[in-house]
């Protein structure tokens, strides 16, 4: 078996930093010192469930975390949903269309699931998280 | 090597000449034969018979490709057959491991179906019909 996570994340990394080049990518980690609007590449499934008799194949799943942090009154969720916007029409610019380059596997379907949150005060600041979350499923097979 | 006992599936392939079928999920090879009645009054209260023809059949399913690569087949291939060919072939069914056995023919293909079903990747079927003895050999 094959585990395709590392290059769906590296894939969904270079498809968030050109649709969004001004717009800072983390993996998994944030640092304290991260800029207030950011994207967290967030948790990872695989699921090696479809395969065909020439190579593995099954179902991926990833969480693209929209964090916008600002102050009270500093704004709504505009960005956060803006971001997620541009995110899903980079992956999938049009019905049936996937636009993620995944070394070594085939991208067969892209389907889209948006999760919001209710706005998080952060205790130590005061300040105000604006937060989605966007979890992606792919069928992929080896190329 | 060859396996001793039960095997996954997964290493039985369906062939066309010598190219195997791409990305394959399942084939089905059947082997059947008529029989002949000759239940008489000799017969005890017991039906009897003697054999008569016998054929042999198969199917696969696949996902569909239109570009298969080298050393492979598909759906292209029998697409042609059906436009331009006679739809008679070579076919194989094997593991491709030296010692074990295979089951060679020339098969009549019946029919294809391409399914297109939206937001899954898409899939052909197949089946076909034996023309004359299959070959059971050793490979």
């Amino acid at each position: 078996m094959k585990d395709p996570t590392l290059a769906v994340r590296m894939a969904y990394y270079q498809l968030i930093k050109t649709a969004l080049p001004t717009v800072q990518v983390f993996d998994s980690i944030v640092t304290n010192d991260a800029p207030k609007q950011r994207i967290i590449l967030g948790s990872q499934t695989y699921d090696d469930n479809s395969g065909t008799k020439d190579g593995f194949g099954g179902t991926v799943t990833i969480d693209i975390d929209i964090v916008h942090r600002q102050p009270i009154g500093g704004g709504g969720g505009k960005w956060s949903d803006e971001t997620a916007n541009a995110i899903m029409q980079a992956v999938s610019p049009s019905k049936g269309v996937c636009a993620l380059a995944v070394t070594g596997w085939n991208i067969i379907t892209a389907a889209a699931q948006v999760v919001p949150f209710a706005p998080l005060e952060q205790p130590t600041s005061g300040d105000y998280i604006h937060r989605k979350i966007i979890r992606f499923t792919h069928q992929i097979f080896e190329s | 090597m060859a396996t001793v006992g039960a095997f996954n599936a997964t290493k039985f392939r369906f062939l066309i000449g010598s190219d195997t079928f791409v990305n394959e999920k399942g084939c089905t090879l059947r082997i059947e034969g008529d029989k002949i009645p000759t239940t008489s009054k000799d017969s005890e209260g017991w039906d009897e018979f003697i054999g008569g023809l016998k054929r042999w059949s198969g199917s696969g399913t696949a996902i569909f490709c239109f570009t298969p690569g080298t050393g492979k087949t598909g759906a292209t291939t029998m697409i042609e057959e059906f436009l331009t060919g006679d739809r008679l072939a070579t076919a194989k069914f094997t593991t491709g491991v030296t010692g074990e056995k295979e089951i060679t023919g020339t098969i009549f293909m019946d029919s294809i179906e391409i399914k297109a079903e939206m937001e899954t990747a898409m899939e052909v079927s197949f089946s076909f019909t034996g023309s004359g003895k299959p070959i059971l050999a050793t490979i």
